[in-house]
């Protein structure tokens, strides 16, 4: 191995590797001291979120279970990314879609599975896209900054599906507004009919499976497809692009426009999947948001982010389960944690790369 | 030092042994430099020898990595530019340092206005400006905004800068570098006027023209080091020239009498608009021969960067038509143009050219990704890309440890080459080729315009655009001399000069319109 | 026909203005950092944090007005990591911005859980209003007039603007670009800080989970609306209050309350959209100053 190859894989350790790890473990510190103040053991904390997700199958389960909408969350942002854009709009990206799974669900209720499911899981995408696209198009052809845009979306998703679940979905009788149930045709069945290491009554299901489908199709779609090549041409350098003849604009707002669709399937996990089977907006809440703060931790990486999107899962189950036996402690510490890590995160691979500068200049 | 140079007397100021290390390369290296109070002094070198660094070292913009600067004989440290401010240096930069949307009182006062406890008092500073001014010969107006103002009248407000911070010392990085001759020739005025009033001027510049008309004494660097110092009425530009390059240099590129073949290219009455609707290029005609080169001259700013984007399908041409070869390509894109043959090696290779963060191989097909030797309708072909890069990369001589290197670690001059490695590849029949040896040392220089020399040869077109008049007069056989958007003169290359074309290209003066349209579109010859 | 008549009063006038102060503060914060190139998209979480501090402190102190201050100081103390995230260690601004609100609204909604046990605190004390105006609304004007003043007719507000436009031009003329730009950024917290502190104290009189609902976003829409110009930022901030006065004040028949809820927002989108040709961004916004040699 060349000293250029050992260089690059020095830099690609440290960046991928190294950085997102000191920012956990310096969160984990933090979050640690926090609790110490609040009168608990910190480790008996941890250990006990430790054996609470890895202790048993059921618990590992669990974990999957809470994990995979962020990963949908994520490659929204980190898609984007490659084309140079930044989607602050999953969160409204993810109730537009959510809702479109549940009208598929709920309206056709006649279709077996898994023509159904697929259907639905499709709709997803397709309402996610149309909420990405958006503010792609509004930047193409307006200048309009996708930050804003993209964040301004979100409110108003909010409050459009509020609008239509309260007013035209639900029935009047119901305490909670939610949409009806949607048919058996829709429902995604439970990792344990498909792995059988898996505990029967499992929430964790077959969107798993989808989430490492997506994955794999989303590396190669960037890595080995005409489409990716330019994608990541616009994103690295709209000049040359244009210069090359790339359509820097269709190739943004298509950009948009998948990654909106990753994060439209992020709520298939819960409508579709064991459980009420009905869409409840109060239950997503904060999906969206944190996957920016997955995707960050995933390196922009698929890969990466199935990872960041298990830890998590990990501190979301954790922190329901060891609500039992810390009271002190409310839940809403995960929240911290995950934040710290952004932030931390932020800065540990600024200090990585000047580290790495630094040796180049030696070098 | 057995011959004269000069130096008989203390110097102004003495660099002895400065060295400086970048990632990866030594800029500077011992070199020992010096200035005597009240001359003109000229600091040559090719791109890349060191000459900039170290007159951004004596400034304090970069700090030394060792070495010795003396200022009327004591040891001086220059941390910053406020540090060299202080000993009455000043720079003019290349690139400018001004701020566009900034007024010219504010850009020349910024850092050193003139203010009442933190109120800026804007009539003083406007006062002492414009007798600055007048002092060296020319007038200015405080109030203009400098986005609207031309970049020779640019230039002057840095110098004014300079003279505003009291300088003794000014230092002038590639000042010629975006001027007409015309222009050149009030800046000579205006230095000559600063050394009657006492000033010392030295002035980086790679054009040994200028050395010759200006300068008292000349210091020549190579590869980092000091290679001489010589006075100007003592040496030649060939002595000069070998100095700079360690070598017998061809000054100019050998053209042979070539076949002209069929029309190539026929584009009539072109006009591109801007966003405003105002017409940048109006009107244009002009044909190319294949085995022909037709060159534009003109200084930048003048339509050419808008007309090469049109021409190339970056951008849309408001009226006119190009036939290419009989097909009517006027509103073809890139991609397109491509395909029937058009080649573009594009003016800003950072910009426009090249993806540094992609590698050589993923470059090489920039462009040409769609091509079906590169590409399926939906996955790429890694392994024919890479083959074909390689072989790229050896016919070219490019410099790089691999084909999957990043193209951010290749020299500029190897960039290039790769630029002209992945266009001519392809087999183009029209060349279009901007600027396209900016900013390279002088063996890619002559490398490039070898093989921009052989295509002609085979039987290819080429449309030159260049701001370098030796390389427009050297490599075309027609020119055409462009201002404010029209061909304003049309020249066989070997019956003009470089003084003529300087004229039109400063509008001073223009050939009959009816006369230069078809001498454009070659329906008239060019002799007499 | 009522509505109309119920839109043109001085009341919706007055919670035009009122409504307008936290997103015009913003605005002007964001414009301090953005004339030094520094993108400040932190200034929602800057608004919540400011709202929090506010509240906490007013109802521990009983001082409307220390409340106040310690907005604005934990305005710039969020500023400040922004800034050192962005100036010296090099990342990149809008992630830096987004981290910050996503640990701004985390925190202050963990605190408000460990310090009361609720989401949602009363303030106890709000300011006396001269002419049923809260004072913090004639220094919101007041602060307009001296930042025009400051910007264009001072050195320090030149060197500000130089620096945001052409870093390396500034460096080679002595001036500190990292100066500068701190600088810029907490000043920018510093308003924020206050349009959040106003925010609890004075408009809302309590502090809740997620009060600033956007306005950090919309202020920074403002000030690109308003062509990075104070006043500029201040009429389209106008613009927004009077929107959100429509929403609590009033019902239009035909149309859903959730329609006027997202009225701000859409207006946003909307401004965004028509600003483009007319407005133009500081030349070095979002870029990093890279010192060579």
């Amino acid at each position: 191995m060349n000293s250029e190859s050992r260089r690059d894989l020095l830099f690609n350790v440290l960046m991928n590797g190294v950085a997102p790890l000191v920012a956990i473990l310096i969160a984990f510190a933090i979050g640690g001291i926090v609790i110490a103040f609040l009168g608990t053991n910190p480790f008996a904390f941890f250990s006990k979120m430790i054996s609470l997700n890895f202790g048993s199958m059921r618990g590992v389960s669990q974990m999957i279970y809470r994990a995979t909408p962020y990963f949908f969350t994520a490659m929204a942002l980190s898609f984007a990314f490659k084309a140079g854009l930044f989607n602050i709009g999953a969160e409204g990206q993810m109730f537009i879609g959510g809702i479109a799974i549940a009208w598929v669900g709920f309206t056709f209720t006649g279709i077996p599975f898994p023509i159904l499911f697929i259907l639905a899981l499709f709709a997803g995408f397709l309402g996610g896209a149309f909420w990405g696209a958006i503010p792609g198009y509004l930047l193409v052809r307006y200048g309009a900054h996708e930050v804003i845009t993209t964040i301004m979306l979100n409110y108003i998703a909010i409050a459009m599906v509020q609008y239509l679940v309260q007013n035209h979905f639900m029935n009047p009788e119901w305490g909670i507004p939610h949409t009806p149930t949607v048919a058996e045709g829709a429902y995604a069945p439970s990792l344990d009919k498909i792995i059988p290491w898996f505990p029967a009554g499992t929430r964790a299901n077959i969107m798993f499976i989808v989430v490492i489908i997506t994955a794999v199709i989303a590396l190669l779609l960037l890595q080995r497809t005409r489409l990716g090549y330019e994608i990541r041409a616009t994103g690295l350098n709209p000049g040359s692009a244009e210069y090359a003849g790339i359509n820097i604009s269709s190739r943004s707002i298509m950009t948009m426009a998948i990654s909106g669709g990753f994060a439209g399937m992020a709520t298939a996990n819960f409508i579709l999947g064991p459980g009420s089977h009905y869409f409840l907006k109060s239950e997503y809440g904060g999906i969206g948001f944190s996957g920016i703060a997955v995707g960050l931790l995933g390196r922009n990486n698929p890969l990466g982010i199935i990872l960041a999107a298990i830890l998590f899962g990990f501190l979301e189950n954790g922190a329901l389960g060891v609500q039992l036996y810390f009271p002190n402690v409310p839940r809403q510490i995960v929240e911290i944690m995950q934040a710290i890590i952004l932030i931390i995160l932020v800065v540990v691979i600024e200090l990585a790369r000047r580290f790495l500068n630094r040796l180049q200049k030696r070098g | 030092m057995a011959e004269d140079n000069g130096t008989e007397m203390d110097p102004l100021i003495s660099m002895e042994g400065i060295c400086k290390r970048f990632p990866g390369v030594l800029a500077n290296d011992a070199v020992d430099f010096s200035v005597k109070d009240g001359e003109i002094h000229a600091l040559v070198g090719e791109n890349g020898a060191g000459k900039t660094t170290l007159m951004k070292i004596l400034y304090g913009i970069y700090s030394k990595d060792g070495g010795q600067i003396y200022f009327e004989d004591e040891p001086v440290d220059i941390e910053d530019p406020r540090a060299a401010n202080e000993l009455g240096i000043g720079m003019v930069h290349q690139h400018f340092m001004l701020v566009p949307p900034l007024s010219v009182v504010d850009n020349i006062t910024l850092g050193r206005e003139i203010a009442n406890h933190g109120i800026l008092d804007r009539e003083q500073a406007k006062e002492r400006i414009r007798t600055l001014a007048e002092d060296i010969g020319f007038e200015i107006d405080p109030e203009a905004k400098v986005a609207d103002l031309s970049v020779g009248v640019r230039q002057r407000i840095e110098i004014l800068k300079v003279l505003f911070r009291e300088a003794e010392v000014l230092i002038l990085d590639e000042p010629t570098a975006v001027l007409t001759p015309q222009e050149v020739e009030s800046l000579y005025d205006i230095l000559n006027n600063l050394q009657e009033q006492g000033k010392t001027i030295i002035f980086i510049t790679h054009k040994l023209n200028e050395v010759m008309d200006l300068a008292d004494r000349v210091t020549v660097m190579r590869d980092g080091e000091q290679v001489g110092t010589k006075l100007v009425e003592n040496t030649s530009k060939d002595e000069l020239a070998n100095m700079m390059v360690g070598r017998e240099v061809l000054l100019r590129v050998e053209k042979e009498e070539s076949e002209k073949g069929n029309e190539l290219i026929h584009a009539e009455d072109l006009s591109v608009t801007d966003d405003e609707g105002v017409e940048i290029v109006q009107d244009l005609s002009f044909s190319i021969r294949e085995g022909e080169v037709f060159g534009i001259a003109g200084v930048q700013g003048n339509g050419q960067t808008e007309l090469i984007e049109a021409l190339t399908g970056i951008e849309e041409f408001a009226s006119g038509t190009v036939e290419i070869e009989g097909n009517d390509l006027t509103d073809a894109d890139g991609q397109e143009l491509r395909e029937e043959g058009v080649g573009h090696i594009p003016e800003d290779r950072l910009d426009r050219g090249l993806i540094t963060d992609f590698t050589v191989t993923e470059n090489f097909v920039l462009g040409y990704h769609t091509f079906e030797r590169y590409s399926g309708r939906i996955f790429l072909k890694p392994k024919e890309m890479d083959e074909h890069a390689e072989k790229a990369v050896e016919d070219f001589d490019i410099k790089t440890p691999s084909t999957s290197t990043l193209v951010e670690s290749l020299s500029g001059g190897n960039q290039q080459k790769l630029i002209v490695a992945r266009e001519l590849s392809q087999q183009p029949n029209l060349l279009v080729a901007a600027q396209p040896t900016r900013g390279i040392d002088v063996g890619a220089i002559e490398f490039v315009h070898e093989r921009l020399m052989e295509e002609r040869a085979k039987g290819k077109g080429l449309l030159l655009v260049s701001s370098e008049l030796d390389e427009i007069m050297s490599l075309s056989d027609r020119i055409a001399v462009i201002y404010e958007g029209e061909f304003t003169a049309v020249f066989d290359a070997n019956e003009t000069t470089k003084e003529e074309l300087g004229a039109y290209m400063t509008g001073s003066q223009r050939q009959d319109e009816d006369e230069v349209r078809r001498k454009a579109l070659g329906e008239v010859s060019l002799q007499g | 026909m009522d509505w109309i008549l119920e839109i043109l009063t001085i009341s919706t006038l007055l919670a035009t203005v009122r409504m307008a102060v936290p997103i015009a503060l913003a605005a002007l914060g964001g414009l301090f950092s953005e004339s030094t190139g520094v993108i400040n998209i932190a200034l929602e979480g800057i608004i919540l944090m400011g709202a929090f501090a506010g509240t906490i402190i007013t109802n521990a102190t009983g001082s409307p007005l220390l409340g106040l201050i310690m907005a604005v100081v934990a305005g710039i103390g969020m500023a400040l990591i922004h800034a050192v995230t962005t100036v010296t260690f090099k990342a990149n601004h809008i992630i830096s911005g987004v981290a910050l609100n996503l640990f701004a609204t985390g925190t202050s909604f963990f605190l408000a859980l460990v310090l009361t046990g609720g989401s949602q605190i009363a303030v106890s004390e709000t300011l006396p209003n001269f002419l049923s105006i809260s004072p913090v609304i004639y220094l919101t004007v007041a602060i307009f007039f001296a930042s025009g003043f400051f910007l264009y007719r001072t050195r320090l507000g030149l060197r500000l603007r130089a620096t945001g436009e052409h870093m390396a031009a500034v460096d080679s003329v002595g001036i500190s670009v990292t100066k500068m730009r701190y600088m810029g950024v907490l000043v920018s917290g510093a308003l924020a800080g206050l349009g959040g502190g106003y925010l609890a104290i004075e408009q809302a009189n309590f502090f809740t989970k997620g009060m600033s609902a956007g306005r950090g976003y919309i202020g920074l829409a403002s000030m690109i609306f308003g062509n990075w110009t104070p006043w500029g930022a201040a009429g389209a901030a106008s613009l927004f209050g009077f929107s959100q006065a429509l929403q609590f004040r009033i019902s239009i028949p035909f149309v859903p309350d959730e329609f006027l809820q997202m009225l701000p927002y859409l207006i946003t989108v909307l401004v965004l959209v028509g600003a483009i040709g007319r407005s133009r961004a500081p030349a070095e916004d979002g870029n990093h100053f890279l010192k060579e040699g």
